[in-house]
């Protein structure tokens, strides 16, 4: 069943205006300016007002001009932003942990059989082709480091497959 | 140094083997990338931009910029044979290009294309070559009242770029101003909304947030709506075009390359605006009731205006350090990476890289004319390529990207964030170039704003002191309020 977010504009209005205000309580931590000019807390808060009063502009616009929003979000649309966003925060975690090698194949594997590319016999070796050029190019050639993992297995594993001709 | 010294050393810099080899691979990756429709040049510029933390900063330069020429172009050639430009900034390009493929003469309007892009683009660079070195000769005296006031005008120009969601475009570019005051204060040094955690103290990468938006951002969005494969079976034929329609183009590419190159260097107005501008003044003059139905020069107004701009936005972005547009944007970052500041001083400090970037935009527009040409058949087939694999290798290379700018796993969680944020953006009409416009100039105007002050004791009084910045002061005003009046007017007339 579809989901239904009336009003978006003014729920982002709202939420915009809630940050402006966190901007002003964060900020009045900030040390003073010294010998009468500004300290670190004016621009900020000159930025936060200046969303705050738009925010409030684009809440009116929406309330007394009738020029409100709305989203249908249906459940197809949530799973099709779900997974790559899953699949995405999945390689920031194990990437430093499993290295950029077998993160990366592991990844492109993934992202590819969700993509409808099914034949694992065709895209299991284009991911590690793709993987190992990459590690390559960047590790050997623009000396770009890339987490190693575990024993920089995967660089090994990448300089093995290439003769380290990169 | 002249300018014909400085030249001359630069050809020497940028003809070497192997900066040049980077410059046509640039060209065609940018080629490949952007007749692919969605591809644009600032996703794919962001996308690989990693590619040039390791390499120096002329060849870096030359890789980028032959990317940047290369998708722009090639934006029209799904735009002519699928109608369905590549890039935004061919858009313009459908109106004729594609009644013309329609009609089977789709490899006139590709070569139409390929040279009016490249007349566009090399009167954009010989303009930049020659107007550059003046205003940044100027900018040398500006002093801290006049930088912020121009970097206010540069913010200004959001009202203008915002399109019909003007307090949208305004809260895009704020938010942007915001995200880059995160980390260190740049007067006093202290940590602002870093909430302890210390790799936020350095601030939050600009890269990274560019590759966010627009690679990680534009590929949810994909997903979201589902990837879907196109494709074309026209023929390419008639691709060298005869010396009437080299006659019916060539003065009008040239006209519209200036107007182009105008255009892209206004700050935000990038080669989607210069085209339609162009487009609709070709129109405007030439019509006779052919325009719309194929008419070859609509084709070459709207391609000499698109690739025109890139040399426009240079413009601003060498001699002030205020970003042409996205794409320039995301050079300026290329170029802090490697600790280089664009502004006016730059042309005294790195003149060999400045006239680097002007000998290699030239000759990006020459490989783009050979190629253009000669591979025209195999560019169409590259609109075949299937999604399913592409998307995938550019969420890797987008965070691998990130990554790569310091070695910092923050970066890639910077980029998920930016490209969450974006996605959402894109779905609520949050415009995304006033938030890259708010990236770049928000420094630059609190450094600015805060030193004056400092000199001042305090006193407002500074920014009203010189003529130049009052005049500043009043375009920025007038940028501002011009489109608010026109959007009252419109309401007007709607009642």
């Amino acid at each position: 069943m579809p989901l239904q977010l009336a009003r978006t504009d003014e729920l982002t209005s709202v939420l915009l205006v809630a940050f402006a205000v966190s901007v002003f309580l964060v900020s009045d931590s900030f040390p003073s300016g010294v010998g009468g000019t500004p300290g670190p807390a004016l621009y900020p808060r000159f930025i936060a007002g200046g969303i705050a009063v738009l925010a409030v502009i684009q809440f009116i616009d929406a309330v007394v001009l009738r020029e409100s929003t709305e989203q249908t979000v249906a459940r197809g649309d949530l799973i099709r932003f779900g997974i790559p966003v899953a699949l995405l925060l999945g390689y920031a975690l194990v990437l430093p942990l499993a290295g950029f090698l077998f993160t990366t194949v592991g990844f492109l594997v993934a992202v590819m059989y969700y993509s409808g590319a099914r034949d694992l016999r065709m895209t299991v070796p284009l991911a590690f082709a793709i993987s190992v050029v990459l590690q390559n190019v960047f590790v050997g050639f623009l000396h770009v480091p890339l987490p190693g993992g575990p024993l920089d297995l995967g660089r090994a594993v990448s300089l093995t497959v290439t003769g380290g001709i990169l | 140094m002249s300018v014909g010294a400085n030249l001359m050393g630069a050809i020497g810099a940028v003809t070497e083997p192997i900066t040049f080899l980077l410059l046509v691979t640039g060209v065609l990756i940018g080629i490949i990338m952007g007749s692919l429709p969605g591809m644009t040049a600032t996703m794919t510029v962001a996308v690989l931009v990693s590619f040039t933390f390791g390499m120096d900063p002329v060849p870096g330069m030359m890789l980028l910029l032959g990317i940047y020429g290369g998708a722009l172009y090639a934006g029209s050639i799904p735009a002519i044979l699928i109608r369905t430009p590549g890039t935004p900034s061919a858009a313009a390009t459908v109106f004729d290009g594609f009644p013309l493929a329609e009609q089977g003469k789709a490899g006139r309007a590709i070569s139409v294309a390929t040279i009016a892009s490249f007349i566009g683009g090399v009167v954009s660079v010989v303009l930049l070559t020659f107007v550059s070195p003046q205003i940044a000769t100027f900018a040398l005296e500006f002093g801290s009242p006049e930088y912020f006031a121009l970097a206010v005008f540069g913010l200004s120009i959001i009202a203008s770029v915002s399109g019909d969601s003007l307090i949208k475009g305004l809260i895009s570019g704020l938010l942007g101003m915001f995200l880059a005051t995160v980390g260190l204060d740049p007067v006093m040094s202290s940590s602002r909304f870093t909430f302890g955690y210390e790799p936020l103290t350095s601030g939050i990468q600009f890269i990274a947030v560019m590759i966010g938006l627009f690679g990680i951002a534009e590929g949810l969005y994909r997903y979201q709506v589902g990837l879907d494969d196109t494709g074309t079976d026209q023929v390419i034929t008639d691709l060298i075009p005869d010396r009437d329609t080299l006659n019916r183009i060539l003065p009008l590419s040239t006209v519209s390359g200036v107007a182009g190159t105008i255009i892209g260097a206004i700050p935000g107005a990038g080669g989607d605006i210069a085209s339609f501008v162009t487009y609709n003044e070709a129109k405007r003059w030439l019509d006779d009731g052919t325009f719309g139905h194929g008419d070859i020069r609509g084709v070459a107004a709207a391609e000499s205006g698109n690739n025109s701009s890139t040399g426009g936005a240079l413009i601003p972005t060498l001699t002030l350090g205020i970003p042409g547009d996205s794409v320039t944007a995301i050079l300026i970052g290329a170029l802090m990476v490697h600790g280089i500041r664009p502004g006016p001083a730059l042309f005294q400090d790195e003149p060999e890289l400045v006239y680097s970037i002007f000998v290699g935009f030239f000759l990006v527009y020459v490989v783009i004319l050979v190629v253009g040409l000669l591979g025209a058949r195999y560019w169409a087939r590259i609109i075949s390529f299937p999604p399913k694999y592409l998307w995938p290798v550019i969420f890797v290379l987008s965070l691998v990207g990130a990554y790569a700018l310091r070695g910092n796993p923050l970066d890639i969680w910077t980029a998920i964030g930016a490209g969450m944020l974006g996605y959402v953006m894109r779905v609520e009409d949050y415009p995304l170039a006033p938030m890259v416009l708010g990236l770049i100039l928000g420094p630059i105007a609190e450094v600015n704003l805060r030193r004056s002050l400092q000199i001042s004791g305090g006193d407002l009084g500074v920014f009203v002191e010189n003529p130049l910045t009052i005049t500043i002061f009043v375009l920025s005003l007038v940028s501002v309020a011009y489109p608010l009046i026109q959007r009252i007017r419109e309401r007007r007339a709607h009642g």
